[in-house]
């Protein structure tokens, strides 16, 4: 038997058995569904699935196709017609809203203009205001809090203590700027050197094992700024002289510098206060001088400066 | 067709007079009862097995529903629902049959054929042969794929109006139950 021989009597054989089922009372179907499935509405359920998918797919295509007229929507409302209310207000919201759409937005080239242009005006508006605070806070001098004052002239200065990043000098309590920084360029010599068995590398390895995160410089806190700001604007005229013990070329090479010699020489040190400041030497370039101080006189500057470099280090005193 | 949708002012299109509108058919779908239902799944499951096409009678319902509802088939008006439906699942399968027809040539007996025929699995002789205990059944079955339809079936089983029924309806049983078509 050929292949095409067996289909035909296939055929025919499905042909009665359609009229079969055709001939069937719906009940004696219920009944074959429920011995087969266990529930008789097994195929019934089947049949629903498919027939909601046909229309769902179909509202679709018609509803892209042709919209719903208006007068066909709304004017034909009947009770009768209820049912299909629902369907149709769908139809019209599926339709009403890419009209829309295509009305606002006749191209893509402009929808993505304009896309564009609000998520622009959305980021000014956001960095607007950090933007401009900056660049007030450049054009009137005031640091923005990741500078450190230059060597200003003596007196009251409105720029100075407000926001500067001071080392702390209080029983061992220093705060580290910048922890994570690299090390200090090597054509720049120090003022100081202390003696250390280590030499100056030990203090700066020293001093990444005692940093801002370290067990010796605790919880890094550093005296109020405001606390520190009202000390040397209350004294102005008496604190004018300052030792300056390091020059960096790095700030945070100066605070190192810093946190080393509080560890190297507490004792010379004492309860002086220990600063870093910027100083813009011109076409020799900017950089960070740690000092100690302010000093009442000249005289107690140099006896502090004396004793610094007695224990090995070097010193110059400077007037504010 | 042109004709037929040709509408005088006034009066209902000629082509609603004749056929359904969407609206109807949509509401004649969703009131189809659970027993009708069951009767179009079960007529697309026999065409859509004794086919050779990759497509199962899921397949076949819903392309069925959906040519209808989109208006591709046009339902006659007063045609009832699981006639005209039925008609349309019974023309897809062949439409979708003819559209992957097997070749004249092979042989069913064949290993290759055997492999990738759903006809050869579906053997008209294996069908008979499912039969071998019940010699009416058998012989009405052979009938059957031989062509015979309606009277001609009954004057051959040699049985009542009543107990041939029962005898067709215990044939398509047994094979629904096995898979068989």
């Amino acid at each position: 038997m050929t292949a095409k021989t067996n289909q035909q009597a296939l055929d025919r054989l499905a042909d009665v058995l359609i009229e079969d089922i055709l001939s069937t009372p719906a009940d004696q179907l219920l009944v074959e569904v429920a011995e087969d499935y266990g529930n008789p509405r097994a195929l019934a359920a089947t049949c629903d699935k498919i027939v909601l998918r046909a229309r769902s797919s179909n509202d679709r295509l018609v509803t892209k196709a042709s919209p719903i007229p208006a007068s066909e929507l709304l004017g034909g409302f009947s009770l009768e017609k209820r049912p299909y209310f629902a369907g149709r207000l769908r139809g019209l919201w599926q339709s009403v809203i890419p009209l829309i759409f295509d009305v606002i937005f006749p191209n893509r080239l402009a929808m993505i203009t304009i896309s564009s242009a609000c998520v622009a005006s959305l980021g000014f508006v956001i960095a607007a205001p950090t933007v401009f605070n900056w660049i007030q806070a450049r054009n009137s001098g005031i640091p923005t809090g990741t500078e450190v004052f230059d060597g200003a002239p003596a007196g009251p200065q409105p720029r100075a203590p407000v926001q500067e990043r001071e080392v702390a000098n209080e029983r061992g309590v220093t705060r580290g700027l910048y922890p994570d920084a690299p090390p200090p360029s090597p054509a720049v010599p120090r003022v100081l050197d202390l003696p250390s068995a280590a030499g100056h590398a030990g203090m700066r390895s020293d001093a990444a094992a005692t940093g801002t995160d370290g067990s010796k410089s605790g919880s890094s806190v550093a005296p109020p700024i405001a606390a520190q700001r009202s000390a040397s604007v209350s004294t102005p005229a008496a604190d004018n002289y300052v030792v300056q013990v390091s020059l960096e070329r790095r700030k945070a090479d100066a605070e190192a510098f810093i946190r080393n010699l509080q560890v190297k020489l507490p004792k010379e040190l004492g309860d002086h206060k220990a600063t870093v400041r910027r100083a813009d030497l011109g076409p020799n370039g900017v950089y960070y001088r740690a000092l100690v101080g302010p000093f009442g006189s000249a005289g107690d500057a140099d006896r502090f400066c004396s004793s610094l470099k007695a224990a090995g280090g070097q010193c110059t005193v400077q007037k504010e | 067709m042109s004709d037929l949708a040709a509408t005088t002012p006034g009066t209902p299109p000629l082509i609603e007079a004749v056929l359904l509108s969407r609206t109807e058919v949509e509401r004649t779908i969703l009131s189809l009862s659970d027993g009708e239902k069951t009767a179009l799944v079960k007529i697309a499951r026999v065409y859509a097995r004794k086919r050779n096409t990759p497509y199962d009678h899921e397949d076949l319902v819903y392309e069925a529903f959906t040519r209808i509802i989109d208006e591709r088939r046009k339902w006659p008006r007063g045609e009832p629902a699981i006639k005209f439906i039925g008609g349309v699942i019974v023309s897809i399968a062949w439409e979708w049959r003819n559209s992957v027809e097997v070749n004249e040539e092979t042989e069913v007996g064949d290993k290759g054929a055997e492999e990738q025929s759903t006809i050869a699995r579906i053997d008209a002789k294996i069908i008979v042969d499912i039969f071998e205990d019940d010699t009416v059944a058998q012989r009405l079955v052979v009938a059957m794929i031989e062509g015979a339809r309606g009277e001609e079936l009954l004057n051959l089983s040699g049985l009542t109006s009543t107990e041939y029924e029962s005898k067709r309806r215990k044939i398509r049983r047994r094979l629904e139950r096995l898979g068989a078509i």
